[in-house]
């Protein structure tokens, strides 16, 4: 076989390998755990129900078979597409997060847009700049972008922006003014976070012979930086993009509760807070099948991005 | 080009004046030459460690008590963070809730600390299947976002400080297990351990005597690392309104309460903040001087 | 390897060197000496004295890494004349990198230099600005660095690299494929073969070319090349050399050359600078430092530092009939990894150590000699053949056992490596004394200091930790462990191969010391043959995994058999004056 498809192929299984364990692990934290399921069904209140009713609800949810069957149950119909119904509104998960996906996505396509540039050109500036102290300044901007709490970002813009300024309506607002705050808020610690990453392999490339060689070959210190330093430190970027798309998801809970979108975040936010397993464990899989993905285009840009990463060129001498 | 480039490439000027008086100059000259930035930061982390474990010689008036009269007063020379809605001191309630926020932190961390370095130290160690089954584990773990992963253990145990706190610590298990693991199998290859190994010293000792002085150094700076990342996830989380229960002051959900006073009174959110910030930043600082101490060895 | 491709630049360069050669021998028609235009134009000398315009001038240099710091290089002065070849010898911390980073302009922000005066080609550098070395890089100086692996950009191909250099200096997008295809052809690499490939699909030596045609692309006056051979094998190094000189004598340019390794300065330097702890302590003529070495610690340095032919090998006796050998080795065989990726470590290898007896493995990197080693002790295993250690056979997949572990001991290469540096050196030296439980806590420290004593080390070092002690303390403090539990064989992986060369002698000295004393014997492996000569009885000549030669060392060395050895023997720096192939360029 080829040995690129074979590669691919083995990639893909170890993907689905990760999705069923996080499935089962989450499964079993959700379910196996003394909970009870009954009165988040009913609205966190057993004293009106009967005791019909909830043998009913029992019967219905499947809570009254072994927790092996549920759990087999499950997975065949989560297999076959089917994340089960909420227990609050009674929609199907499925199209719980289909309706709060959109809005997700523009946040996070919002929030890259802004970060990975930003955070790029910090790094670059950082290791670039020729004055000291302000190298010193840029290189402490990331680690001080990571440490801020997000909720807290998301406000401040909210009470300079919209009650202050009165530039962008707090609640409300549609399109791009209602999406920018919270991209935004959003990107500073994603942006953040790239700045950190790519900074450290910057330095470390930086202080590499091969920059010594060229400097003395009479190269500037731009075409340095950019043609010999960042193309393998920007192989970094790569090995982070699954927690820095895993953390877009982590952060919309924050960023969409703080400004009110009704995104996968709320949901996972509500859901929570209404012990609403199946829409908690219906988010949990949507995050890991972003991580699988995008480590599987990862895996197969490695080779065409950084060539040591590549099997050896035959000898053809 | 930096220093660090020609101190390791060229000569090292240290190589050749090795000579007796070696050893006590160099910590005295390392003393004095900490950064300002460190001192600064590590003099946070003492205020805000002092608050948490003595409150009382901090506050100025009772966290929990209000007066109706001075509600939503802005920074002032008697209530210096101001005060809130219901007319509490918000500076006592920050003091207040340092115990809250940094004890369920010191929690998270704790549990995690000893739950991912043990599995670490068991899958360096032990067989190739127990490594590769513990490090899918993590894999999976790793999978799934850590505050989403934190999440579902709150949907699964119910809210509460201690609760949060367990969730958190399952969400950094994987980092610490990851580094313990990887030290292992770094320091197992080295030369020094071959000779142990050939001078007759058996795993148990190696591992106790050979490896965990070494391995002591990473992974103490990734606990502070790993403890600035809990006390955001512990604000994160009780500003969601799963921590505390009211009217206990905790940093995150001091900012939830500012929330609602946001367009008028914004001392009530911005004030908090700036402390956790203060706080993480610190940690972050002190956690980074630990890293860049211990890589040249 | 492919022989130069003749250029257009040749008849430049050698026109250059006419113009300039005579300059430098009579300085007082220097001034009036003409020079060609276009050299004119690159030089101003300001003072109208004269003074012969020099390659490199550095007048008074002083370097300091840090403010308070003891200066790292003190009041040294150099000339390098165009087209003649200044060598700047000294061992690790004597400054000459040092020096060489200054003449470069490469010197880190945070270090302070001061000199009295710096010229490049009579140009004043003294405070130059990054644009102006900018300037000058390329044109009037080039730099070749030490080949550690990481000197060319790994993530993109040698022609690319090569391309955007000579771009930056203006030259046009086809104009520069074509320079490029001279430059790489002119150190013996194929434009189209080695162009294409990434700096890892290159042996280094390949890489090292790579960085010589780089820094030689547009032919500068000033070569500067810092330890451009130190991480080769011997025979890599003088194809290297070889070709450096040649490169550099087209170009007509100055070569600074700085080395740690006597040898190759007396074989390629016009003049000779030895530096010590920042100090020039010698300088003068090639021939005439090693006719006449004046300072003392040249004489050291020399005495130190093997010359093959040089060296008397020891005196060996003959072994008694009947001894029962340490270690008989027959039809050693071993290999690594399965299927496609499976490598021949070792074929077929046989010898025997007699009791009391130096076996010398030689060889280049990859030759087997440390694989073959580290079976002897159990450290691998082997596949086929038969090993006999003290007389009991080692079988073939067995660990070492506990017995065996105390009779024979391993020292590894990097002292630095192999003393934990969390122990002291009393913890470093007794833990095999803890590992077999030997003697109570108080009788092992009284042997660790016993131990101090045989190495040579003063006793209140026991509490020191490795990163306190120098190179050659820790290979002492190493050899120290080895000896703890009173072994017979010693197996000596590169012991000496980390250290300066003075350093390297009073290790040898003492271990045939240690020798005569404790009757030991020792496998002593090593690249290096001068050492080898010095040390074996035996030699093992290895290469590719088989043993290519062997017998007594004296006859080995003396009376060659195989080509592979004379190879061996001839590459090795310092040779060319002993065998009658003096001034051959």
């Amino acid at each position: 076989m080829n040995p690129v498809v074979a590669m691919i192929l083995r990639r893909l299984g170890f993907g689905v390998l990760v999705l069923w364990a996080a499935y089962t692990l989450a499964f079993l934290l959700l379910y196996a755990l003394p909970g009870d399921s009954v009165a988040a069904v009913l609205g966190g209140d057993l004293s009106t129900a009967t005791q019909q009713e909830i043998d009913e609800i029992r019967h219905q949810y499947g809570f009254d078979q072994p927790l092996i069957v549920q759990y087999l149950t499950s997975l065949g119909d989560a297999v076959r597409g089917n994340l089960g119904t909420s227990y609050t509104t009674g929609q199907p998960v499925t199209a719980a997060i289909g309706q709060a996906l959109p809005v997700t996505i523009e946040l996070a396509a919002w929030s890259l847009l802004i970060a990975v540039p930003g955070g790029i050109l910090v790094a670059l500036a950082a290791v670039g700049a020729r004055n000291p102290w302000l190298r010193n300044l840029l290189s402490g901007l990331p680690s001080v972008g990571v440490s801020l709490p997000t909720f807290w970002v998301g406000l401040l813009l909210l009470q300079f922006f919209s009650f202050r300024l009165g530039l962008i309506p707090a609640i409300g607002a549609r399109g791009f003014a209602g999406v920018i705050l919270p991209a935004l808020t959003l990107s500073l610690p994603l942006g953040a976070m790239i700045a950190q990453v790519l900074l450290r392999s910057l330095t470390h490339e930086w202080t590499r012979q091969f920059v010594t060689t060229y400097r003395a070959a009479g190269l500037s210190r731009v075409r340095l930086l950019l043609s010999h330093a960042l193309p393998p430190a920007g192989v970094s970027l790569l090995s982070i993009a699954g927690v820095v798309l895993g953390n877009v998801l982590g952060g919309a809970v924050i960023v969409e509760t703080v400004f009110t979108r009704n995104g996968i975040g709320r949901l996972a936010e509500t859901s929570v807070t209404g012990q609403d397993m199946p829409v908690v464990l219906g988010v949990v899989m949507l995050s890991a099948l972003v991580f699988v993905v995008v480590n599987l285009v990862v895996d197969l840009l490695y080779p065409i991005l950084d060539p040591r990463t590549r099997p050896v060129q035959e000898s053809r001498s | 080009m930096t220093a660090t480039e020609f101190s390791t490439r060229l000569e090292d000027p240290e190589e050749e004046s090795v000579g007796t008086q070696g050893r006590g100059r160099r910590t005295t000259t390392t003393m004095l030459r900490l950064p300002f930035g460190l001192i600064l930061s590590a003099l946070v982390v003492l205020v805000v460690l002092a608050w948490a474990v003595l409150p009382s010689l901090f506050v100025t008036e009772n966290p929990l008590l209000g007066d109706p009269d001075i509600r939503l007063s802005p920074p002032n020379a008697h209530h210096w963070f101001g005060t809130d809605h219901l007319g509490r001191d918000i500076f006592s309630r920050v003091v207040q809730g340092a115990g809250a926020s940094l004890g369920t932190t010191a929690i998270a961390v704790l549990m995690s600390f000893v739950t991912g370095t043990f599995l670490g130290l068991v899958a360096g160690t032990a067989g190739r299947v127990v490594d590769t089954v513990l490090m899918r584990i993590v894999d999976v773990l790793q999978s799934v976002p850590s505050l989403l992963l934190s999440l579902a253990v709150v949907a699964s145990l119910g809210s509460g400080p201690v609760n949060i706190a367990v969730a958190v610590a399952v969400a950094s298990v994987p980092s610490f297990a990851r580094l313990m693991r990887g030290e292992v199998l770094r320091w197992r290859n080295s030369l020094f351990i071959e000779a142990a190994t050939m001078s007759g010293i058996r795993t148990p000792e190696i591992l106790l005597r050979h490896v965990l002085p070494h391995a002591i150094g990473p992974v103490g700076a990734l606990a502070a690392i790993e403890f600035g990342a809990a006390v955001l996830a512990i604000s994160a989380l009780s500003f969601l309104g799963f921590g505390t229960q009211p009217p206990d002051p905790e940093w995150g959900f001091l900012i939830s309460e500012g929330r609602d006073y946001l367009a008028s009174s914004w001392w009530m959110t911005v004030i908090p903040g700036l402390v956790i910030a203060g706080v993480v930043v610190s940690v972050n600082r002190i956690a980074h001087a630990l890293q860049t101490e211990r890589r040249p060895s | 390897m492919t022989p130069w491709t003749p250029t257009l630049t040749r008849s430049r360069a050698q026109q250059r060197t006419e113009a300039t050669q005579p300059a430098a021998s009579g300085p007082a028609d220097a001034h009036h000496q003409e020079v060609d235009a276009e050299e004119t134009g690159r030089t101003h000398t300001e003072h109208g004295t004269d003074n012969q315009v020099a390659a490199l001038t550095l007048r008074d240099l002083t370097v300091r890494y840090a403010p308070a710091a003891s200066p790292a290089v003190e009041g040294v002065s150099l000339t390098v004349p165009v087209g003649q070849t200044l060598a700047v010898v000294g061992e690790s911390g004597s400054g000459k990198s040092t020096t060489a980073a200054v003449a470069a302009g490469l010197l880190p922000g945070s270090a302070h230099a001061r000199t009295a005066e710096q010229r490049l080609m009579g140009q004043d550098m003294r405070g130059a600005s990054d644009k102006v070395w900018k300037n000058v890089r390329g044109d009037l100086l080039g730099y070749v660095p030490q080949d550690t692996g990481t000197g060319l950009n790994p993530v993109r191909t040698i022609a690319s690299q090569l391309s955007e250099t000579l771009r930056a200096a203006g030259t046009a997008r086809r104009q520069a494929a074509a320079r490029i295809a001279t430059a790489l052809a002119d150190v013996g690499l194929d434009p189209e073969l080695h162009g294409s490939r990434y700096p890892h699909e290159l042996s280094g030596g390949q890489r090292q070319r790579v960085l010589i045609a780089l820094a030689l692309a547009r032919e500068p006056r000033l070569v500067i090349a810092d330890e451009p051979t130190s991480a080769l094998d011997v025979s890599a190094q003088k194809s290297i050399l070889d070709l450096l000189e040649d490169r550099v004598a087209r170009a007509g340019a100055g070569l600074l050359l700085i080395t740690h390794d006597l040898g190759v300065a007396r074989d390629r330097a016009d003049s000779i600078l030895v530096m010590e702890k920042g100090r020039v302590v010698e300088e003068g003529r090639a021939e005439r430092v090693f006719a006449d070495p004046q300072h003392e610690y040249t004489r050291r340095l020399m005495s130190a530092s093997p010359v093959v032919h040089a060296v008397p090998h020891r005196k060996t006796g003959t072994v008694p009939e009947g001894t029962t050998p340490v270690v008989r080795a027959k039809g050693l065989s071993k290999a690594f990894g399965t299927g496609p990726h499976r490598v021949q470590a070792v074929t077929d290898v046989d010898f025997e150590l007699a009791p009391g007896r130096t076996l010398g493995i030689v060889g280049e990197s990859g030759s087997g000699k440390s694989t073959t080693a580290r079976i002897l002790l159990g450290l691998e295993t082997y596949d086929q053949g038969e090993l006999e250690v003290f007389g009991k056979p080692l079988g073939h997949n067995r660990r070492q056992g506990r017995e065996l572990a105390t009779r024979a001991r391993f020292v590894h290469q990097d002292p630095t490596g192999s003393l934990d540096p969390k122990y002291t050196v009393a913890a470093s030296i007794g833990e095999p004394l803890r590992g077999f439980r030997i003697g109570t806590r108080a009788e092992r420290a009284e042997r660790v200091n016993e131990l101090l004593d045989l190495v040579a080390l003063p006793r209140d070092l026991a509490g020191r930790r490795p990163a306190e002690l120098s190179g050659g303390q820790r290979q002492r403090v190493s050899i120290a462990r080895a000896l703890a539990v009173d072994p017979e064989l010693i197996v000596l992986d590169e012991p000496v191969s980390a250290l300066d060369v003075s350093v390297q002698a009073q290790i040898l000295d003492l271990l045939a010391d240690l020798q005569e004393r404790l009757g030991l014997s020792y496998v002593f492996i090593s690249h290096d043959l001068a050492v080898i000569r010095q040390i074996s009885d035996d030699v093992l000549v290895m290469a590719e995994g088989r043993v290519i030669e062997s017998g007594p060392a004296g006859e080995v060395f003396d009376t060659p058999r195989e080509r592979l050895t004379r190879t061996l023997i001839e590459a090795v720096p310092g040779t060319r004056h002993e065998s009658g192939r003096a001034n051959v360029i």
